[in-house]
């Protein structure tokens, strides 16, 4: 269901991506560096999620997971309940976090705006924010990211 | 569903972008008060919960107003949180949204935590928002 805004205004066309990532410390700069190239980006932290907000009928274009989820879920399963459930909706799976930053390269590369930031950029960033909270005491510690 | 859509303020370019970290754990309420706001011209940061929040604050990202409700899920209250930002995080305003029968886990609303009742509608949240984010000023941290 494309977004329209009352009134009638211009209407949004740049894709939306639904950023399924648990840790909020990883979550954050991938969903600011697409949103820098111009995407719309959902957040969610859960299958359930996910699942809430396309049941609500919020365009999503393309669902940006990781293979490993927290609970011990994995994004197959998630893409396998896309393929049936939501089939118009792309799925990109990354094997890591670092993987992740370089498929949100890829996306930002052909994305509505071309952002400056390289990925490598934005996975330095997320290893800064995870070594300080494991520093800190903070975070869940539960991402590896290679 | 469209998302609704506001209008940016006037003159927004020349003033610094403000943020905003939005804690509310109903993935479609979080959604559509994010998009609103980015909308709006504030740069929006999403937590589903106090311990997210608290990660965020403490990433040293730069936050000029937390926007949570009262009711969340786990131990902590956005009372809890709101007191925590307070004590840790001096810079970051706060704006708290309670329903009529939210009770913070018994816990009493302080009197100066601003306080958003629900029911409420989005033109509003956006006019709290920028009369505290006025008042805190130039918002440094």
């Amino acid at each position: 269901m494309p977004i329209t805004s009352p009134g009638g205004a211009a209407q949004r066309s740049s894709a939306a991506i639904l950023l399924l990532e648990d840790n909020v410390l990883v979550r954050m700069p991938l969903g600011e560096y697409l949103r820098d190239c111009g995407y719309r980006v959902l957040e969610a932290t859960t299958f359930a999620e996910a699942e809430a907000l396309l049941r609500a009928g919020i365009r999503v274009d393309l669902v940006f997971t990781k293979v490993r989820l927290a609970g011990g879920r994995n994004g197959f399963t998630l893409a396998n309940w896309l393929r049936r459930n939501h089939p118009g909706i792309k799925v990109l799976l990354a094997a890591s976090v670092a993987h992740a930053a370089e498929k949100a390269g890829d996306l930002c590369a052909s994305g509505p705006t071309p952002s400056p930031e390289h990925h490598g950029t934005v996975l330095r960033r997320i290893q800064q924010l995870l070594h300080q909270a494991r520093r800190t005491g903070g975070g869940s510690g539960k991402d590896n990211v290679a | 569903m469209p998302l609704p859509r506001a209008r940016p303020e006037n003159g927004s370019s020349d003033r610094p972008q403000r943020t905003i970290l939005i804690v509310e754990d109903v993935a479609v309420i979080r959604a559509t008060l994010a998009e609103f706001l980015r909308d709006a011209d504030y740069r929006v940061l999403e937590a589903v919960n106090a311990a997210e929040a608290k990660a965020v604050l403490d990433s040293g990202t730069p936050v000029d107003l937390v926007f949570s409700d009262v009711r969340m899920p786990g131990e902590e209250s956005g009372v809890d949180l709101a007191l925590w930002t307070r004590q840790q995080h001096p810079g970051a305003a706060v704006l708290l949204v309670s329903g009529f029968a939210d009770t913070a886990g018994g816990r009493a609303l302080p009197a100066d935590i601003p306080v958003l009742r629900k029911p409420y509608i989005l033109g509003t949240v956006l006019q709290r928002i920028r009369l505290l984010l006025r008042e805190v000023g130039s918002g440094t941290s």
